[in-house]
Formats: structure tokens, C-alpha cells, sequence
């Protein structure tokens, strides 16, 4: 497959974790986000934050995962945040109405 | 190294007694001499005049079945070579005059030989390297050959089934087809391991099923298959291949004796085919998986005369380990992507149908695996007089995705008998995933088109293009994804399509194909490539699209793709019973 740009990185407390995406959401980067996330509860953290601030791409199936994880956060009772995206891909989530559903902050963290 | 006794140098005239003591001195050191010759593991002779071998030290004599070198010396040396069946490293005949003292003795400088020798009666198989050095006489003519035979059996048995282990390795792993797999592994087998190499599975019910047979010679293969009528599809617990299956264990004949093709022959015609073949040897082993016998090796040995020992076995054994799981594997295989491709084309109109007053085109690319159905689908249906089509992408791969696909197309078909306006086809398959337990997220555009016109709806899918006199522009309005938002709408809009204009409907695996450098293919070449095109008839539009796709695309494709193309010709008449159309936006809440 090729490579497209994507880069992940976490930061936690214990408490919090803060999930920052930099470059392409797709099919094929999804999986690794699901998977970062599942690391970040399983290892107790209550709230989690994902800036997408440097999110350039978002496809559907980024859509989807974004949809399915406030669905889940809310079942399992913990707190989910987004950061927006560029302007390109805040484009996906306006024209498919899911930006109005999702729990999007103005700023992730003022790193 | 003298050993004829009558070839002293020199002129005799002289010293009677000085002959007399050097012939004495000779005999005595020829007699230390085969001594120590005998006392060598490595087997020595020599041959002489008439190819006659006058001498061979213990080793020698005990290979050619023989006590003494007086013997040896009466023997007549094409005799004795007859007794075996000779061949070289590659299977090659190989005659008297092709060994290396033979060679020698007519004044040629041979080459080291590698012979694999079968006694034709006991069945027992050499490997021998000989390798010869010619005793020259005073005129520097060759008077004798000297000739050291040395045993490599063990390393050369070793060293083949290493070479065939690896080859079958690579056949083995070559092909998802089983049947030509095994057909490979059988003709490795041929002729180095066995003269003939046949290959059954068992049916769950335990009948035979012939796959492959292979022997060098095709005059014999026909025998063969001949010889394969004659075997019952059910097979006799008691012997041969049936015991296999039923034990789950090797069977080794080392010796087929003729009383025994009586008994196994079913008539005359068949015991005369048997005997055609002339069995000397027979080895079946067992395909195993897991404890289940789904299959059997089956070696023979004839016309090469060598018989099969425990080593045989052993190595048989392996080959047909791994032959079972070879074959388990493509098994899996092929019914994962039967059911695969079962889905897959359950979950897309058989045929494109025809519609009054449009030229339709699609195609479906499904990412990655054969074995795995894709999220994409495209869909057409009437509903009296109006025509929907409808294009999507569900979430995942596999059993869940068709299961999605499923429920979508069914939910829209049984929605727009009731109202087939384009939002309320959308609005009802949101409302049926909402309903699934685990969240279940697809997009869709659907269209519909009757003599009236056109009208377009999207949740959260990429709008299509339009191909008019004018340019490529999109068209319709974006609505939300369907199965999870709490906010919906999807508004509705007329389309205004005329004759000679092209609708371009896609998913977008089309716009997010990945080319060199990670760039996307996206909506702006998406459109140039339309406008390179814009002249073409659905068909070939569609395969064009397609292959910009395939040009543009840089490693294995990461998503499914589908295309619809549908051209309006504007030839199609009104008919009656058509519903009236809404052409207002509509708005659902969810």
C-alpha cells in the first residue's frame, strides 16, 4: 500500500490522554487510531482527546470512526473531545452533517 | 601396480634367476598389496584387455556379489554390468562403455562418474562416484585401468531429497490451486524418488478421488490411466490405498509379487495391466491434517527395479505433510472466496437493466483480498414507471458488510413501493441501521428518474458529476450519513438532464485512490479525466475512468471502488401510472 503522509502521537496522565493526528484519516491510518484509543482506555484513562488539528484528509471511514467512538464513549462511560481539523477535511465532516453531532472543542490543548 | 604376470621389462635373455627373483618379489608384494587393498572400505578394481576386470579388492567383489578374484576374472564384464540397472546422476542410461575405465582403457581422459546402480534382483540402490586412473606400459600404451569406487548412497539419497524437499517447498507454495499443486508435487517425484508418483483425496465420505499421476515416459501415463479405471471409487479397508485412509498409515510393499496383482485384480484385463506395469515396489503414505487422513501418496518402483526401505518412508511421509497442508490451505482458500464471490454478486444487480431513455454503465473494483467482500455497492430497480438507482459504501469488510449491504438494498427497494422519492428511500434505510444493535453507518446517493425527470439525494456521499454541453459540474446537495445522526436531512433536488448528458455517480474510493507520493486522485483529476472522456458512451467511459484509476494508482488498491455511469438519450416515452413527482426538499428527523 502506499504511503501516505499519517503520524500519531499520545500523551496521557492516567487520567487523560490527548491523541494528536497529523496528515491522512483513511481506510488504511483508521485501525491504528481504533487501536491507540483501545490502549489509552484499557490503561484506565477516562477522557480522551483527539486533535485533529493537523488533519489534512479525513475519508469516510474516518467519518465513521469518529460517529462509532462518541456512540461508544457514550456507552462506556468516558468523555471524548475533538480539536477541528484544516479547513479541507472540516469540509467532510460539515457536508455529511456530522460535525453539528460530535463532540468538537475550539482547542485541544494550547501546546 | 603390476598384477599380469607375464610382463616383466626388458629382454629375457640374460639372468634366468634374476627373472626368477624379481617375479617372486612381485608376487610378494602384490599379495602385501591386495592386502592392504582389502582391507579398504573404498571398493577398488581393475579392469584390462577385452574390458575384462582382472582384479577387485574385497569391497569390490562383496558389491558385485562375488568371493574371489578368479570368479571375477571368469565373469564376462558385460554380464556382470547387466546385472544392475545402470544410470547417471540425471537419470540417464548408462552402458559399459560409458564408465570411466571402459573410457580409459581406449586411451580417453574421463571425467569422474556418479552412477546410481540398481541390482536387478535384490532391488538395492547405489549411488557410486568412480573415479579411474590408467596404469600405462613401458610404451606408455594403457594396459590397465585402476578404478576406485566410492559409496555415496547416503550422501547423494541425502542430498536429493534436500533438492526435492526445497523444489517441492516452492511448489507447494506457488499456487492456490490445489489440484495443479499437487500434480507439480507428483512430477517432482518422477523419476529421482519413485517411477511413478500418483496422488488421491478422500472424500468426507471416503471415496477416492484421483488427482494426479505422473511418471517420465507418456506411453506409460496412459497405462496409467487405464489402470485408474479399474480402481474403485470405494476403497477396500483391507489394502492399498484404503488401508491408508482407513489406518492413517504408511503402507510399504517392498517387494509386489506376482500372486499379489492376482489377488488385487479385479479381472483379467486388469491383472494384465498390472502386470504391464511391473511393480517392483510400492509405498503409500498418508495426507494428514490434523489427525484426518484427507489424502494419499502413492510411489512406484519398476522399470528403475530399486525397492522402497524405512528411509523411504520416512522421507515420503514428509513430502505428503506437507502436500496436506498445501492442499488444506487452497481448500480454505477456494471456499472462502466462493462464499466471497456468492456475496458479492448478491449483493450487485446480476445484470445492468435496461432503462427507457438511458445507457447505463457500472463497475465494481473491490479492494484487497479476493476472499473478502468490500462495502461498496450500486443497485438499479423500477417501480412502475420510475427507475431508481442507488450507489453506497457500508462500513467494513466481509460477512458485515454484506450483511449491511443486504439490509440496505432490501430496506430502499421495500421503501420506494411506498414512496419513492429519493430522501424517504434515504430516510428509511437511516431509520432500519439505527435499529441494528452495533453501530452501523453507510452512505448512499440515490437517484431516481422517470419520464418526468430526475432527482437526486445524498447522506453523507459524494455528489455525482454531470457530463453537459457545458461542462462537468456536481450536482445535488449534500445530506447526512446514514445509521447515527442525531440531526438528519437530505434534500432533495431535480435534476435537469438533457439527452446527451451523462450522470457520474462514484464512491469514494474513486477520488481517495492513492497515486506516487502518497498524492490522491481527488475531485480535480477526477473531473479532467471526465472531460478527456466526456464524449464516450457509458461503457467505454466507465472502463476508461477505471483504467486512470488503475494508471494513477501506486501499490495494491486500499479501498473499493464503485462507478455508475448512466446517459441520457432522451429516446424513452412516457408511461402511464407514473407517480407524481414532489420536487421539494425533504427534510426527516431521525
Amino acid at each position: 500500500m502506499p504511503q501516505t503522509p499519517f503520524e500519531m502521537e499520545t500523551v496521557s496522565d492516567g487520567q487523560t490522554g490527548t491523541l494528536g493526528l497529523t496528515g491522512e484519516l483513511d481506510i488504511a491510518t483508521v485501525p491504528r487510531v481504533e487501536q491507540a484509543i483501545d490502549a489509552l482506555l484499557s490503561a484506565g484513562v477516562e477522557s480522551v482527546t483527539i486533535d485533529l488539528s493537523g488533519v489534512s484528509f479525513v475519508d469516510s471511514s474516518g467519518l465513521r470512526l469518529f460517529i462509532v467512538l462518541d456512540q461508544r464513549a457514550a456507552a462506556e462511560g468516558w468523555t471524548l473531545a475533538l480539536t477541528r481539523p484544516g479547513r479541507q477535511a472540516l469540509t467532510v465532516f460539515r457536508v455529511s452533517g456530522v460535525e453539528d453531532e460530535l463532540p468538537f472543542i475550539e482547542d485541544a490543548s494550547p501546546a | 601396480m603390476s598384477h599380469e604376470d607375464d610382463r616383466p621389462s626388458g629382454d629375457s635373455e640374460g639372468d634366468a634367476t634374476l627373472v626368477e627373483q624379481l617375479r617372486s618379489a612381485l608376487a610378494g608384494s602384490e599379495q602385501r598389496l591386495a592386502v592392504i587393498l582389502d582391507s579398504l572400505g573404498e571398493a577398488i578394481t581393475i579392469r584390462g584387455e577385452d574390458d575384462r576386470l582382472i582384479y577387485a579388492n574385497r569391497a569390490a567383489l562383496q558389491r558385485l556379489g562375488l568371493d574371489t578374484v578368479t570368479q571375477l576374472r571368469d565373469a564376462d564384464p558385460r554380464a556382470l554390468m547387466g546385472e544392475y540397472e545402470t544410470t547417471g546422476e540425471h537419470g540417464e542410461p548408462l552402458s559399459m562403455d560409458d564408465l570411466p575405465s571402459v573410457r580409459a582403457l581406449r586411451g580417453e581422459q574421463p571425467e569422474p562418474l556418479l552412477l546410481r546402480a540398481v541390482n536387478r534382483e535384490s532391488g538395492d540402490e547405489r549411488w557410486s562416484l568412480l573415479k579411474t586412473t590408467p596404469v600405462l606400459d613401458a610404451d606408455g600404451a594403457v594396459e590397465a585401468a585402476v578404478t576406485i569406487i566410492e559409496d555415496v548412497t547416503q550422501p547423494r539419497r541425502a542430498a536429493l531429497r534436500m533438492e526435492f524437499l526445497t523444489r517441492a517447498g516452492d511448489v507447494l507454495a506457488s499456487s492456490l490451486d490445489h489440484e495443479q499443486t499437487l500434480r507439480n508435487v507428483a512430477g517432482l517425484a518422477v523419476p529421482q524418488l519413485a517411477d511413478w508418483c500418483a496422488v488421491d483425496l478422500f472424500t468426507e465420505e471416503g471415496a477416492r478421488e484421483p488427482v494426479a499421476v505422473a511418471h517420465v515416459d507418456p506411453e506409460k501415463l496412459r497405462t496409467a490411466e487405464r489402470l485408474r479405471a479399474f480402481e474403485p471409487t470405494l476403497l477396500d479397508p483391507e489394502q492399498g490405498v484404503g488401508r491408508v485412509l482407513h489406518t492413517g498409515e504408511s503402507q510399504l510393499y517392498t517387494e509386489i509379487r506376482d500372486e499379489m496383482l492376482v489377488g488385487a485384480a479385479l479381472d483379467e484385463e486388469h491383472l494384465a495391466l498390472l502386470r504391464e506395469v511391473g511393480m517392483r515396489s510400492v509405498l503409500i503414505v498418508p495426507m494428514s491434517i490434523h489427525g484426518r487422513t484427507i489424502g494419499a501418496l502413492t510411489m512406484v518402483s519398476a522399470e528403475s527395479g530399486r525397492t522402497f526401505d524405512a528411509s523411504d518412508v520416512e522421507f515420503a511421509e514428509q513430502i505428503a505433510t506437507r502436500a496436506a497442508l498445501a492442499v488444506e490451505r487452497s481448500r480454505l482458500y477456494s471456499e472462502r472466496s466462493a462464499i466471497a464471490r456468492t456475496l458479492q454478486s448478491s449483493l450487485l444487480p446480476e445484470a445492468i437493466p435496461e432503462i427507457p431513455g438511458w445507457e447505463v454503465a457500472a463497475l465494481y473494483r473491490p479492494a484487497g483480498h479476493e476472499s473478502q467482500v468490500g462495502g461498496d455497492f450500486y443497485d438499479f430497480w423500477q417501480v412502475g414507471g420510475e427507475w431508481l438507482m442507488m450507489i453506497g459504501d457500508v462500513t467494513g469488510k466481509g460477512v458485515g458488510a454484506a450483511t449491511l449491504t443486504a439490509l440496505v438494498r432490501h430496506t430502499a427497494r421495500a421503501a420506494s413501493e411506498f414512496d419513492s422519492c429519493p430522501a424517504n428511500v434515504l430516510a428509511r434505510i437511516d431509520a432500519a441501521l439505527r435499529r441494528r444493535p452495533t453501530p452501523s453507518l453507510c452512505t448512499a446517493l440515490c437517484v431516481r428518474t422517470s419520464p418526468h425527470g430526475t432527482t437526486v439525494a445524498a447522506g453523507g456521499h459524494p455528489l455525482p458529476l454531470l457530463i453537459g454541453e457545458h461542462g462537468i459540474s456536481r450536482i445535488g446537495e449534500h445530506g447526512t450519513m446514514l445509521g447515527a445522526l442525531k440531526r438528519t436531512r437530505w434534500p432533495e433536488r431535480d435534476v435537469p438532464v438533457r439527452p446527451g448528458e451523462t450522470l457520474v455517480a462514484i464512491t469514494d474510493g474513486v477520488t481517495d485512490t492513492v497515486g506516487a507520493g502518497g498524492e490522491r486522485f481527488g475531485d480535480e483529476r477526477l473531473t479532467q479525466t471526465l472531460v478527456r472522456l466526456a464524449d464516450l458512451a457509458p461503457d467505454p467511459l466507465c472502463n476508461g475512468l477505471a483504467a486512470a484509476l488503475e494508471e494513477f494508482q501506486v501499490g495494491a488498491q486500499a479501498d473499493d471502488t464503485a462507478i455508475v455511469i448512466m446517459r441520457f438519450t432522451g429516446a424513452r416515452e412516457p408511461e402511464e401510472g407514473v407517480r407524481q413527482l414532489s420536487g421539494v426538499a425533504a427534510v426527516s428527523k431521525g
